[in-house]
């Protein structure tokens, strides 16, 4: 069979106004880069997040200058790629499967990674509004509008007193940092993560093995 | 009692305490409640505002404390980084995505560095240390409670923004400090001042100085619109910004288009000349900042019940404001941190740690327990400064304190601009004596000449007085007050002032040559002067320059600015000064004992030897 270009497309092409092109190809790029900078939200985040809880918030942290700081380069690195040129990120993407035999890297993969995301984020956004707007009420007004000239005096106490309150490890003295303040929406991002970590892990046990194909 | 604090304490006990990651990283050490070393990391590494992890400053206050990592009791960094954190991530990834790349941008430095503060000071340390977080505006708070003379205060610390505050009033009583009210970002008197410096063509951080020494010159005639359209000043003393006008909640830009069409059009970008409109927005802002401020220190005195105020935090350094608090009878007594800005919060971390968590009991020193702000390092003993000289090439005269005091005061009488680098650094931003140039504040051209030949800054900006303590009221309108460390403007009195000239509207580089008192180069255009009060307790050695000055010429005020140029960190060691010395048009340096006259030097040897260049701040 010849692999020559699509005849339909091109006619299809050559019937449409030439400014609809122009929308649609803007649309792309913009679809693109909102998805590509929503990837990188996710693994900045979620990078972030990963080392916060393995090193707790007290101590020094040995590990974060060698294989973290790496992952999350090499992941952030790949993002801008994607989101400067995606046809150049999607080309890399495809030679490193076809390279490595692996499946990490298909773009099949960060489409579903960024549908999770794209659901998270928004419900993540509402719950963290509320959980925003509860712990600071005078940010309202800059986050969803509203009566601005109006007292802002609050009364809490210290970060310092409160921590010194906490005690546990510091796993269990950073999740209450964030259930303190009722960051819901961060704990969805842990979540997620712990959810692509298993699968991670899972994935090369015999039992689950042949099922992952079928996800991605 | 925190875990991260040892449970059996050494019998004497340290504290550090460090700020850095933002601006003006410093380093502090107490011992057993006493303050034993301050310093700015900017003034070792000679880049203004360093704010990288501040090695060379912890390795001074160690190294004067003489108290290895090992004793340390506790190591305290001045504020939460994770707390800080949570507002950019709840602030910039909630307004419909609008702050998603600046979120994106904030996070490649947040990931890699800030959130592991702690691991970046035990690298400093040279190992592993439990490093406390504090809370920003309650190491402010600290800061200007623990060392000012009050057994209890209402303490109000006001900036552009902590972790979540930005603004807080609290109690002060004996050992503990308790935090009652705040006003939270993005509601924030620090960033609606550094709005207006950026609209008015200055850099945020440190062009505040300006906008404050430019607002005299004009009228507030933008008072109400500023009051009505961008901040709602509330009865009971706070305040609130309106959203529509200002963007950094969501971008890099501080204000956004709307703020502009306000004030009637795009901001004044840098090196453009200042128009009228520019100096009576100043005039404007300083005004409200005025009444913001007022109302605050009501506040803070109503619900704390104390009749004694202590003020720190950036927007304390504004001492037009400190002076009007003052002057409106607002607190019996008021007492400013020296260090008021961010660096000075690592004072304050080590001295909550200290008293508040380690329980060290606070005692209450007549003046202050601040030493005079001089807890920063020597230039260096007189054999390095002879060696350093030599090496220069520079002939010097070494004399003993009495003479060098009779010199001093002899040739600034004579008109010569002398550059003072002797005794321990000041803490803080401003030069009380041990690090500044001084000059005859009786010379009319004193004050273009500092500008334009020794600091090479702006003509317009205004030079403070230092004078005898005991005379100032014969000066200034101090009403009995005191004020040693340069922060609060006073009055210059009836009897000095000439007669007002025709004002000339708007330029303000005429209007800074009107002679308007006897004492002309302090005299800033509305007769106010920020005054140095300079007692024999605090600096016995600028004490008797200023006797000496005062029996030879009858004046007991001079002229005293930062030893530095534009844009450069005051100097801190000799050879900071004689490099200082070899930029600018100084007449004498006076470095140690040894003083170096430059028309008695080999023309060869008047070229610095540091290729180093400075930004205009």
């Amino acid at each position: 069979m010849s692999s020559g270009p699509d005849r339909n497309a091109i006619e299809q092409t050559a019937l449409t106004p030439l400014w609809q092109q122009r929308r649609a190809r803007r649309r792309r790029r913009r679809d693109a880069l909102a998805a590509a900078a929503n990837l990188f939200a996710l693994h900045a985040l979620t990078l972030g997040l990963v080392l916060a809880l393995r090193h707790g918030r007290l101590e020094g942290v040995p590990g974060a200058g060698g294989i973290a700081d790496v992952v999350i380069y090499a992941v952030a690195g790949f993002d801008l790629v994607l989101i400067w040129r995606p046809a150049l990120g999607t080309r890399i993407a495809e030679r490193a499967v076809t390279a490595t035999g692996e499946l990490v890297l298909r773009p099949i993969t960060y489409t579903l990674v960024t549908a999770v995301w794209l659901l998270i984020w928004p419900l993540g956004r509402t719950v963290g509004r509320r959980g925003i707007r509860r712990r600071h009420p005078h940010i309202g007004p800059w986050v969803t509008g509203g009566d601005w000239r109006t007292s802002t005096w609050t009364d809490k106490t210290s970060e310092a007193d409160s921590a010194n309150r906490r005690q546990g490890s510091h796993l269990l003295r950073t999740l209450g940092w964030f259930i303190e303040r009722r960051s819901f929406f961060l704990l969805l991002v842990v979540l997620l993560l712990l959810v692509a970590v298993s699968l991670s892990v899972f994935a090369q046990t015999p039992t689950l093995a042949p099922f992952v194909y079928s996800i991605f | 009692m925190s875990r991260d604090f040892p449970e059996e304490q050494s019998a004497q006990r340290a504290v550090l305490g460090i700020s850095a990651q933002y601006h003006d990283a410093a380093a502090a050490l107490v011992i057993d409640g006493r303050i034993v070393a301050a310093a700015s990391e900017e003034r070792f590494t000679r880049r203004k505002g360093d704010a990288r992890i501040p090695e060379n400053a912890i390795d001074y206050v160690l190294t004067e404390g003489g108290v290895s990592p090992e004793e340390l009791a506790a190591c305290v960094f001045y504020e939460s980084p994770f707390a800080k954190f949570d507002r950019l991530v709840a602030t910039q990834t909630t307004g419909r995505g609008r702050g998603l790349p600046l979120f994106l941008q904030s996070l490649t430095t947040w990931i890699p560095q800030k959130l592991w503060v702690a691991r970046h000071i035990g690298e400093a340390l040279g190992r592993k240390i439990p490093v406390v977080y504090g809370d920003h505006h309650l190491s402010h708070a600290a800061s200007a409670f623990y060392p000012s003379p009050f057994p209890s205060a209402a303490i109000l610390t006001v900036d552009g923004v902590g972790e979540w505050t930005t603004t807080a009033i609290s109690r002060g009583d004996g050992n503990d400090i308790t935090f009652v009210e705040q006003v939270e970002y993005p509601n924030s008197l620090g960033l609606l001042y550094s709005a207006f410096t950026l609209y008015c063509g200055f850099k945020i951080n440190s062009g505040e100085y300006k906008l404050m020494g430019l607002a005299p010159y004009g009228t507030p005639r933008y008072r109400e619109l500023i009051e009505t359209e961008l901040v709602h000043i509330c009865d009971d003393g706070s305040f609130a910004l309106n959203p529509e006008h200002f963007a950094y909640t969501t971008s890099a830009r501080t204000y956004n288009k709307r703020f502009e069409q306000i004030l009637g059009g795009p901001g004044r970008r840098e090196g453009e000349p200042i128009t009228e409109r520019h100096v009576d927005l100043a005039a404007s802002i300083q005004a409200v900042t005025d009444t913001i401020m007022g109302n605050l220190a009501r506040r803070a005195v109503a619900v704390t019940g104390c009749r004694d105020l202590c003020l720190a935090g950036g927007v304390a350094l504004n001492v037009v404001s400190v002076g009007f608090i003052e002057r409106a009878g607002i607190a019996d007594r008021v007492w400013v941190q020296p260090a008021a800005g961010d660096a000075g919060g690592s004072l304050g971390a080590a001295l909550w740690a200290t008293h508040h968590v380690l329980g060290v009991p606070r005692s209450p020193q007549a003046g202050d327990a601040m030493s005079g702000a001089f807890l920063g390092p020597t230039p260096g003993d007189d054999d390095h400064i002879t060696t350093l000289l030599d090496a220069y090439g520079l002939r010097s005269r070494r004399l003993n304190d009495p003479a060098l005091q009779e010199e001093i005061a002899a040739m600034v009488a004579a008109g010569r601009v002398v550059g003072v680098a002797r005794g321990r650094m000041e803490f803080g931003p401003r030069a009380l004596g041990n690090r500044s140039i001084l000059a005859d504040a009786r010379d009319p051209q004193m004050q273009v000449r500092l500008n334009l030949k020794t600091k090479f800054r702006e003509g317009f900006r205004p030079f403070a007085p230092i004078v005898l303590a005991e005379k100032a009221a014969d000066y200034f309108e101090t009403g009995g007050a005191e004020s040693p460390y340069m922060l609060k403007t006073y009055p210059v009195r009836e009897h000095l002032r000439v007669a007002d000239p025709e004002p000339v509207r708007g330029d303000v580089y005429v209007r800074v040559k009107e002679q308007r008192s006897s004492i002309p180069a302090v005299t800033h255009v509305d007769y106010s002067a920020r005054v140095q009060t300079v007692d024999a307790d605090r600096n016995p050695f600028l004490h008797g320059v200023l006797e000496r000055f005062h029996a030879r010429t009858g004046c007991a005020v001079m002229v005293n600015t930062s030893f530095n140029v534009r844009g450069e960190p005051i100097v801190c060691t000799a050879e900071d000064a004689v490099e200082c010395f070899l930029r600018n048009d100084v007449d004498v340096l006076v470095v140690g004992d040894h003083v170096v006259e430059r028309d008695q030097q080999d023309p060869a040897n008047l070229r610095p030897r540091r290729t180093t260049t400075f930004e205009a701040d």
